[in-house]
């Protein structure tokens, strides 16, 4: 078992990338960034919202496998940064995708998603990195 | 909802495994490529843009 606090964070799943690694024709684009981060000794985060908002959409049991990989993280945001996540989520539009935001901007990662238009009034969409199709 | 399956953490490769994704070399390769550009664009300045914008201090201030 690794020790995730040594490790750095390389990049920040959103709700829709979590989602992703449970559809079997998405999965490959998480299933290629969770090699990398083993590769080179990073990890990926999921931010406890995201995480909520994937399983909302699915009871598939791979959120399991995925939660508990050595190279994901699972983070919740700090209760101190209410205001902050506020004017992200008026940015974002949703609370999990301006948890995913701030964990990027915290961490200086992008974020994956399904959705770049929700990263849009970051810097015209800079912070994201969409999953393709 | 699944239930929570505790905490057993799994290699990368069980994890790719279990949903049945074959990661490529080409494959890889091309995430490399979108990481490195998405990274890229995080410079310090454009970082900081976007967290003053959220009302967040510089991550490295002078």
């Amino acid at each position: 078992m690794s020790d995730p606090e040594h490790r750095p964070v390389g990049l920040i799943l959103d709700s829709t990338a979590i989602l992703a690694y449970t559809i079997t024709e998405l999965s490959i684009h998480v299933g290629e960034p969770l090699t990398e981060a083993e590769n080179n000794g990073e990890l990926l985060a999921l931010p406890l919202p995201c995480l909520v908002e994937a399983a909302r959409s699915t009871d598939s049991a791979l959120l399991d496998v995925l939660v508990g990989s050595d190279s994901v993280i699972v983070l919740a945001e700090d209760p101190l940064s209410w205001r902050t996540l506020a004017v992200t989520c008026d940015l974002a539009g949703r609370y999990d995708a301006a948890t995913a935001a701030l964990f990027g901007l915290d961490f200086g990662v992008p974020v994956m998603t399904r959705e770049p238009g929700r990263y849009a009034r970051f810097r015209e969409g800079e912070l994201a990195i969409p999953i393709p199709g | 909802m699944s239930q929570p399956t505790g905490d057993v953490r799994t290699s990368a490769a069980a994890v790719l495994a279990a949903a049945g994704v074959k990661v490529t070399e080409d494959g890889l390769a091309r995430y490399r490529e979108r990481l490195a550009k998405a990274r890229a664009r995080l410079t310090p300045e454009a970082l900081d843009e976007m967290r003053a914008q959220v009302g967040l201090p510089p991550r490295n201030p002078a």
